[in-house]
């Protein structure tokens, strides 16, 4: 053979062997899943927002911790939120190396998330006792921040917007939002994005009318608002204080559509449906507006004519769905009625019967009781789902705990406009599901000891993260659902955790301390404090409650 | 009876001063080792009484916090009294919520439990919610017109801080 052609052979060999160099270096399909979702490097990856990205899935692409050396996990940090500070539902979020986390008291601790040092906190004069006006409902929280263009905005139980530097944390501007005489108070972290930020407001059993509302990012104008219920005398809501729909979690923005997303409460009077005929739009729903005006898109009504309390209370996700072969855009959220929808989110068309995470079954509520699963509480009383896009499923932390619900002709409890008593029944368990959004079928379920309250977390090494009323934090394998790895915490949880990075180092979160539900229903230890893990880190030890009596 | 001689009537007097010393100090044994009840001095049992002397519209309203012994306990705050529905409970019950504000930050305090032992007007205080982890006593100790002093008495100890108010309002919710 001369001596050309042999080289044309070997340069046709050297070609292929170049090709297949190239193929191999690159990620492999799990791995482009995950960029595909906006991973950055593993050295230093934030948790910008509430639920992570944009889309709220709270997915992290990290694998630093995976299912063969998550037991490994330790304690980097624990910093407590306060010598008096009792409940937290707050959500961290990290941006750098700061992480941002909010006190029951509204207050804003701003750590070093590789020391958990503070770095500044900020702490206003709230008015936490305008609402007694209605009843005494004064049970605060606060479920974190957002962050925007260098600064932190946060509301207040006595309904003010705040907008606070981000890197040393003084005040802005603030802005009163509603007003905490009628009944109004806020527990929710906005959302911020695109120069606006997005609000709701808690209240429905108090009669408010439910609202979201955007104010300008940097002058704290309110730019439009949106009512999820009529006025009160008009369509179906009754003469007086009435209403509801409140919106008590942060909205969803997708930006790839300037469309904002959003879950209602439940319509008021509450339980009593007698008085307020007809479906009680758009109360029970998610919403979609759009998101520069407010304009109305569409609503699916998850609970038509609610005599139950079953809002869409928790925050709705957005991740993509494959339905018959086609690939469609849509958008789920975890009932308090215990089912989890899944929507078309152009259109609001339900894309397959939604399963029920927790046992379910309401009668229509009388005056001599009936046993309603979920109780008041819900399914869902506002945790997230999270959405992993490597498995297609959608991840729910569920209470499965039926109530025994008594309508009355008026308000009795407590709250302005509930109607009706409501008493727990039998033993809360909780449970964890995985349902695929490409059918609605469950991938898996399993029971678990204790009542899941604050939602879950998911991670590109098949690791669910999710935390227990028991004080037992749990890593889940996101396949099957097998408990991999637990660790005793000490207290409630009350929210989801969040896993970031810094310098090459994976950290795990947690903020413990149990939410409002912990508290009225004896579910579990309360505190107040962050918690936050690491491989190799110290041996994890539970915390404490403040050491103090339980009152009975 | 002749002078150094210790006679019969002389033991008969020995014997009833005897006498009469034990019936005594047995009398006294018997007291001291009895009841407190019995002992002199002792209280009797005081009852506890649900709710404050006058009722809620006495105390209901808002009240500014205008000093405190302890600056790091608070600094200002506000105190409400009001009533609120409490399950299982036939009446509406005297209740209150204390935002105490200091340079370390917000506490939220929920007072509960409102009763009169004697003289005494004391409330639980709790954190978080009204059936949280309760941390000591509100006590009354002066109530004056719009003017109203109390003590924060911790449960497991710890200095007792001195906290006065003045009710600006007599309506929980202006």
């Amino acid at each position: 053979m001369a001596h050309s052609q042999v080289w044309k052979q070997w340069r046709w060999v050297a070609s292929i062997a170049l090709a297949g160099t190239l193929f191999a270096s690159q990620p492999h399909a799990g791995q482009v899943a995950a960029r595909g979702v906006g991973a950055t490097s593993l050295a230093n990856d934030s948790w910008p927002y509430f639920g992570r990205d944009r889309n709220n899935t709270r997915f992290s692409p990290l694998t630093q911790v995976d299912l063969t050396n998550v037991s490994k996990l330790g304690t980097a940090w624990t910093t407590s939120l306060g010598q008096f500070q009792v409940l937290s539902e707050s959500f961290p979020q990290v941006i750098g190396n700061t992480m941002f986390v909010t006190t029951n008291t509204d207050e804003i601790i701003a750590l070093d998330a590789v020391t958990g040092k503070v770095k500044w906190h900020y702490a206003s004069p709230v008015d936490f006792s305008l609402s007694t006006g209605v009843g005494g409902y004064g049970v605060s929280v606060n479920r974190g921040v957002a962050v925007m263009n260098g600064k932190a905005y946060v509301l207040t139980f006595d309904d003010k917007l705040q907008a606070i530097t981000e890197d040393t944390g003084e005040r802005l501007w603030q802005s009163q939002v509603a007003n905490p005489h009628l009944g109004y108070y806020e527990t929710m972290a906005p959302t911020a994005w695109n120069g606006l930020v997005f609000v709701g407001a808690s209240g429905s059993q108090d009669g408010v009318r439910g609202f979201v509302a955007a104010y300008d990012a940097n002058t704290g104008k309110q730019v439009w608002r949106f009512y999820t219920v009529p006025a009160p005398g008009t369509s179906w809501v009754p003469k007086g204080i009435h209403g509801g729909g409140g919106v008590y979690m942060p909205p969803t923005i997708d930006t790839s559509t300037g469309i904002l997303y959003f879950g209602t409460g439940t319509p008021s009077p509450v339980l009593l449906g007698t008085e307020r005929q007809g479906p009680n739009l758009y109360s029970d729903s998610i919403v979609a507006v759009k998101a520069s005006t407010g304009k109305l898109l569409w609503a699916y009504q998850e609970v038509p004519h609610d005599q139950w309390s079953y809002g869409a209370a928790s925050p709705v996700a957005i991740f993509d769905s494959t339905i018959n072969g086609k690939k469609v855009h849509a958008v789920g959220e975890a009932g308090k009625d215990g089912h989890v929808y899944v929507l078309d989110a152009a259109t609001g068309k339900l894309l397959f019967t939604p399963p029920a995470y927790v046992k379910v079954n309401h009668p229509t509520p009388t005056t001599k009781g009936v046993i309603s699963c979920p109780g008041t509480i819900g399914g869902s009383p506002y945790s997230p789902i999270a959405f992993s896009p490597l498995t297609h499923a959608a991840y729910v932390g569920g209470i499965d705990l039926c109530f025994k619900i008594t309508i009355t002709k008026s308000a009795v409890g407590g709250e302005r406009d509930f109607a009706g008593t409501r008493a727990p029944v039998g033993k809360a368990f909780g449970t964890l599901s995985a349902v695929d959004v490409n059918s609605g079928n469950f991938l898996w379920k399993v029971k678990m000891a204790t009542p899941l309250v604050g939602g879950v977390s998911v991670t590109a090494s098949h690791i669910l993260f999710t935390s227990g009323q028991n004080g037992i934090f749990y890593a889940v394998d996101d396949r099957t659902g097998k408990i991999v790895w637990k660790a005793n915490v000490g207290l409630a949880t009350g929210s989801a955790p969040v896993i970031y990075s810094v310098n090459g180092t994976e950290y795990v979160a947690i903020a413990l301390g149990g939410s409002a539900v912990t508290g009225a229903q004896h579910l579990g230890k309360l505190g107040a404090s962050v918690m936050v893990m690491k491989l190799g880190g110290a041996p994890i030890k539970p915390l404490s409650s403040p050491g103090l009596q339980v009152a009975p | 009876m002749s002078s150094g001689t210790f006679g019969p009537r002389h033991r008969w007097y020995v014997s009833i001063l005897i006498a009469l010393v034990t019936v005594v100090s047995l009398s006294a044994g018997g007291l001291r080792g009895g009841s407190n009840a019995h002992a002199a001095g002792a209280p009797a049992a005081i009852k506890v009484v649900p709710g404050w002397p006058g009722g809620i519209t006495v105390y209901k309203g808002r009240y500014r916090l205008t000093n405190s012994s302890d600056p790091s306990f608070a600094k200002s705050g506000m105190l409400t009294v009001f009533t609120r529905v409490v399950p299982h409970q036939p009446k509406p019950q005297m209740s209150g919520i204390l935002s105490l504000y200091a340079d370390s930050g917000t506490n939220v305090l929920y007072l509960s439990h409102f009763t009169t032992t004697g003289t005494k007007l004391s409330a639980n205080v709790t954190l978080g919610i009204y059936t949280g982890p309760e941390i000591g006593k509100f006590v009354v100790t002066m109530h004056q017109g719009a003017e109203l002093v109390a003590n924060f008495v911790p449960v497991l100890g710890g200095s007792t801080v001195k906290i006065q108010f003045t009710r600006f309002s007599k309506n929980p919710h202006p």
